[in-house]
């Protein structure tokens, strides 16, 4: 199984001095896959991802990345990721041809011009190519920072809150970008605190102080939230409580009967956002609990 | 040209482009140590003693300028890299630290030639100082 794993971390620990950033992190991810790393700001999100990319090591556990140890074959795996830190991370005063160039040459890329002309086209900046990183909007930069992670053409694309301050436009054509490349085979993991771009991901870990609380699908998730099922009869309004709704609603609507009175029906479901912050809500107060 | 290499020159190549581009910055690196000179220059002179040999204490004193101001430049851009997280993605990019710290040496080696040489020129202009074999 683990053949087709780009990323396996088993009871990962991570400590700086005494806070505990990350602590008995569990992830598996396929190739191939987008995987999803949602949680709040300081949940451990860009601690996990710089531990992919060999800054940083780990306390405790055992870490394989495209079945690579991060910290001891840092350069096999640095030619198979692409990485977007959080801020842009980019030579402001050079050009977008020129950062792209700079970074893919610690690549030894060979047709390195076409290749940064091909990327540039990808995030398309290619009318925007020769200007100074430092004339481009915010959004423009996210898109070069995108540029010099895809350039060499990586087989794992790590990306630390991509969308982080980019309006909902060019969010959507960041997610298109990044079906693309997962289609074409590029396995992706990313992460961000938007619960809106959750769903466009395959998988999903939610990590809350550290902790990862749960490992699902987008799907899944949505599921084990609580629904609430209204029935207008005779002019009033029934509310039924359905624990796993998916399963209890044919059970309800069979108890309590769709008869004439029934004027009408209506389903309300938790919202994605909402399940999470349940689970982060009852992590603190277990953690709370706990000390 | 080896990779190693390569990369090294990659690293010097960027950092002179970007002091290019940077005319506030190579202007305060030139200006700066002239003028610490100059004021040296007034110091002896408003002392006015004719058995302190100025040419004793000036030369050491400019090298060590020229030195410490290029040390505290280089110091302040590799800080400014690693704020940025531009060190942490030229690493995850494939540079090599020897790589980036032999890149950042020959490029500051450029501009510390350049501050040596407008230094030597004033001193020996200012202390009417002669060469001889």
């Amino acid at each position: 199984m683990s053949a087709t794993l780009a990323i396996n971390a088993r009871g990962i620990h991570k400590r700086f001095g005494h806070i505990e950033a990350l602590k008995d992190v569990d992830i598996a991810v396929e190739e191939g896959q987008i995987f999803g790393l949602i949680g709040a700001n300081g949940a451990g999100k860009s601690t996990f991802i710089k531990l992919l990319v060999g800054v940083s090591d780990a306390n405790a556990g055992s870490l394989s990345v495209l079945g690579w140890q991060p910290r001891k074959q840092k350069r096999e795996l640095r030619e198979q990721i692409g990485y977007m830190p959080q801020s842009a991370a980019l030579y402001e005063d050079l050009t977008s041809t020129e950062n792209l160039r700079f970074f893919g040459r610690g690549h030894r890329l060979v047709k390195l011009d076409e290749k940064v002309e091909q990327t540039l086209d990808f995030v398309q900046l290619s009318a925007r190519a020769d200007e100074p990183v430092s004339n481009l909007s915010g959004g423009m930069k996210q898109r070069v920072s995108l540029a010099c992670a895809l350039v060499h053409h990586p087989r794992l694309l790590l990306l630390d809150e991509p969308t982080a301050g980019v309006d909902l436009k060019l969010r959507s054509m960041f997610w298109e970008h990044f079906k693309q490349l997962a289609a074409d085979g590029t396995t992706i993991l990313v992460s961000t605190h938007q619960m809106d771009e959750a769903v466009h991901c395959h998988r999903l870990a939610i990590i809350s102080e550290g902790r990862i609380l749960t490992t699902d699908t987008p799907q899944q998730l949505l599921q084990r939230g609580q629904a609430t099922l209204h029935i207008w009869r005779g002019g009033q309004r029934e509310r039924h409580s359905l624990k796993d709704y998916p399963s209890d609603l044919p059970k309800a609507l069979q108890a309590h009967g769709l008869d004439a009175q029934v004027t009408r029906v209506e389903l309300e479901t938790n919202s994605l956002e909402a399940i999470v912050l349940d689970m982060m809500g009852s992590n603190s107060i277990k953690t709370e609990g706990a000390n | 040209m080896e990779p190693f290499f390569r990369r090294v020159f990659s690293v010097t190549q960027r950092v002179l482009h970007q002091l290019k581009h940077d005319k506030r910055f190579i202007g305060l690196s030139l200006v700066v140590p002239i003028a610490i000179i100059y004021v040296l220059y007034i110091f002896f002179d408003s002392l006015n003693n004719p058995f302190l040999d100025a040419t004793t204490y000036v030369f050491p004193f400019g090298a060590f300028i020229v030195h410490f101001l290029t040390f505290v430049l280089t110091a302040i851009v590799l800080v400014r890299e690693r704020v940025t997280e531009t060190l942490t993605r030229m690493m995850v990019n494939g540079y090599r630290q020897m790589e980036i710290i032999l890149g950042y040496l020959l490029a500051y080696t450029t501009l510390a030639t350049a501050q040596s040489l407008l230094v030597l020129a004033e001193i020996t202009w200012l202390f009417e100082l002669e060469y001889s074999a």
